[in-house]
């Protein structure tokens, strides 16, 4: 076996780790980046956010008129949902919002009632725990599945505000259609006379290395300076091959985009978080009022996200949504009402109890429904079966919550259970350790249930 | 008469050892520990933040400090690439410093920002000037520099751009050693035009990391 092939074969923090010195450490990276992605089908992932907390009973996850009669839920829409049927038999109530999802039915399944924390109801803390399984920040979970074998470990595209809370975040890039062009430009106007220059920036480096014997933080970071200049000419050759799509930015053109770094084999993992010109945070009743109209914007993005995966050839007879897993999420859902408000002038608040989070693409199994959200039930037009547990951490009744489910099959559990057990409810932190299950991470990589708690267990219903 | 002479001289050799004492070397009270007061670890980055004012304060004409100076917007095209260059965020409701650990994707932003920073600069070299008004003292330093290069180019001359850039953030051996390469009849840095040549020099200040980096 060649040089080159066993270094294909290692994968970059692995080359790192063995280089044993600076000087190893510094060419070997090149020629692991250059190569990109090792031979076999890659695996992509790509997680799309919508920030600020998006409300699941205006979309995979409503209630009937009824609810609204008896002033438990807003209903801006002033019609009755629709039955949104799996093919695993599951229903849930949608919204009209969610039509234009429909030709993508059979592409992804519904998860509702994921639970995302019930100690916290901010947007960082949650979006923390959607992202890292700590409300206050860890390990990034999405960096973890690239498993170091790409230049860059993420595309974060778009903006993820809490991103700079994550200790794993720095090998990536950050960006948008306009930002990746700009870039890409940079790089190719680039006008440095190559050798000599690095000659002499090399030689400051290796001096301050050295320095106090090079045992010292300054010295680390100037041999990792040295480093991080090497390993840039791999990045930048294959940067300046990328083709952002050109237009103005759109979920298509992002998509296009963003799918150029997977065909370079500058990444596997996507993070896309895109913006929109309306306030999805809606706790003033004039922004709740528009979700019927606003929220189309956000279902329209999601289907031309599927549809610009599903139209990029791959390989023959393969489009890029073959070999790409998609989860789509919010930090979390919203109330049903705000208890102060009378139910046709209200706006709606943080709920972190039964969020709905949409699973796609590679590895999943696709056109199901799984998980449901109590708070289903009304007689006399007050909710009844009310478990102990809900009332425990919403004594208000406006947070929908996740019902217990039968982690075998993903259905809801009916009765039984009368304390809050995170082992019995789904969570974010199942749907995570069963995308590290996919990307075959080691074991210890799994978030746990909660703090103190055992590893989360992983989702065998989801697979497919 | 010689005997006071000697004495002035040993206060000025005492002074310069005391500033540079103050500005390259860890302080008595520092000792020990990892970092500064502004929050950056030694060893990373100084920081997206701080070189954009540093380069403000030492480079750019006082009257055109006020227009925001942005390395990020300005060389790479988009702000948001600040954040992966050692930068202050206040995620999660506290000030962190995050991305201060110099990898391939950082040292690839820095490196092409610098590098058209000082492309720019050199365009000084022509009358062409920046659209961001270097300072009096940085226009002649690389003008005279241009009209030097290369076989004229001297020690002072490179010092003067050292300085301009670098200011006593780096020991005196860092700079020697600097300009000894420059100064190399043998570097291939000298065969280029003059353009170029002093593009190449700045840039290899830029990415020296006493600029660069907590020290």
């Amino acid at each position: 076996m060649s040089f080159f092939e066993t270094m294909s074969l290692l994968n970059r923090r692995q080359v790192f780790k063995t280089a044993g010195g600076m000087i190893a450490a510094l060419n070997l990276p090149r020629v692991a980046f250059a190569d990109g992605e090792p031979a076999g089908e890659p695996h992509y992932f790509m997680h799309i956010y919508i920030s600020q907390g998006m409300d699941s009973t205006s979309l995979f996850d409503a209630r009937p008129l009824g609810f609204t009669q008896a002033g438990k839920i807003h209903n801006y829409f002033g019609v009755e949902p629709t039955e949104w049927v799996g093919a695993n038999g599951h229903k849930t109530l949608v919204r009209s919002t969610t039509d234009i999802l429909k030709p993508y039915k059979d592409d992804f399944s519904v998860i509702n009632g994921v639970v995302m924390n019930t100690a916290f109801d901010g947007h960082d803390q949650n979006a923390l725990t959607m992202v890292s399984g700590n409300p206050f920040g860890g390990k990034w979970f999405l960096p973890e599945l690239a498993g170091g074998k790409t230049p860059l470990d993420y595309l974060l595209f778009g903006n993820f505000f809490y991103s700079g809370a994550l200790t794993n975040a720095s090998l990536g890039l950050v960006s948008s259609t306009y930002g990746i062009s700009s870039l890409v430009k940079a790089l190719g106007n680039r006008n440095t006379n190559g050798a000599s220059e690095d000659a002499i920036i090399g030689r400051g480096l290796m001096a301050a290395s050295n320095q106090g014997g090079g045992a010292g933080l300054f010295s680390s970071g100037a041999a990792k300076m040295s480093a991080g200049l090497e390993g840039s000419k791999g990045l930048i050759k294959l940067m300046k091959q990328v083709q952002p799509a050109v237009g103005g930015p759109s979920a298509e053109n992002d998509t296009k985009t963003m799918i150029e770094f997977l065909k370079r084999g500058l990444t596997t993992q996507l993070f896309y978080a895109p913006l929109f010109d309306f306030n999805v945070d809606s706790h003033a009743e004039t922004d709740a009022k528009k979700i019927p109209e606003n929220y189309p914007k956000i279902t329209q993005m999601i289907a031309d996200v599927f549809k610009t995966l599903k139209s990029t050839e791959f390989s023959p007879g393969k489009s890029f949504l073959d070999v790409t897993t998609v989860v789509v999420s919010s930090e979390f859902t919203r109330t049903m009402r705000q208890s102060e408000k009378p139910i046709d002038n209200t706006g709606t608040d943080h709920n972190p109890l039964g969020n709905s989070v949409l699973v796609g693409g590679k590895g999943v199994k696709k056109g199901c429904v799984f998980g449901a959200t109590d708070l289903d039930v009304l007689t006399n037009n007050e909710f009844s079966g009310v478990a102990p547990y809900h009332s425990s951490l919403d004594s208000g009744l406006v947070k929908m919550m996740g019902k217990p489910i039968d982690f075998a099959t993903g259905l809801p559990l009916v009765g039984g259970v009368n304390e809050y057990d995170p082992a019995k409810f789904l969570s974010f932190s199942n749907i995570a350790n069963t995308f590290m299950d996919m990307f075959n991470l080691p074991p210890e990589s799994r978030w746990e249930m909660g703090r103190n708690l055992p590893k989360a267990q992983s989702l065998p219903f989801l697979r497919g | 008469m010689r005997r006071k002479q000697k004495f002035f001289k040993a206060l000025l050799i005492a002074s310069f050892v005391a500033a540079g004492a103050s500005s390259c070397q860890t302080s008595r009270k520092n000792k020990g520990s990892t970092t500064k007061s502004v929050g950056v670890p030694v060893g990373q980055f100084r920081g997206y933040q701080r070189i954009n004012a540093l380069i403000k304060s030492r480079m750019i004409e006082p009257g055109e400090q006020s227009r925001g100076f942005d390395l990020s917007g300005r060389f790479l095209g988009s702000y948001d690439l600040a954040l992966l260059m050692g930068s202050f965020t206040d995620a999660s409701g506290k000030q962190s410093y995050v991305n201060g650990d110099p990898n391939v994707v950082s040292m690839t932003l820095w490196d092409t920002a610098l590098t058209g920073f000082a492309g720019m600069m050199s365009g000084y070299c022509v009358d062409a000037p920046s659209s961001y008004g270097l300072n009096v003292r940085g226009v002649q330093a690389i003008k005279s520099a241009c009209t030097a290069w290369p076989n004229g180019v001297t020690d002072a001359q490179l010092h003067e751009l050292w300085s301009w850039v670098m200011s006593f953030d780096a020991p005196e051996s860092a700079e020697s050693d600097w300009k000894a390469a420059i100064l190399d009849p043998a570097s291939p840095i000298r065969q280029l035009p003059a353009k170029d040549g002093v593009a190449a020099v700045m840039r290899t200040i830029f990415m020296n990391p006493w600029f660069l980096l907590e020290s």
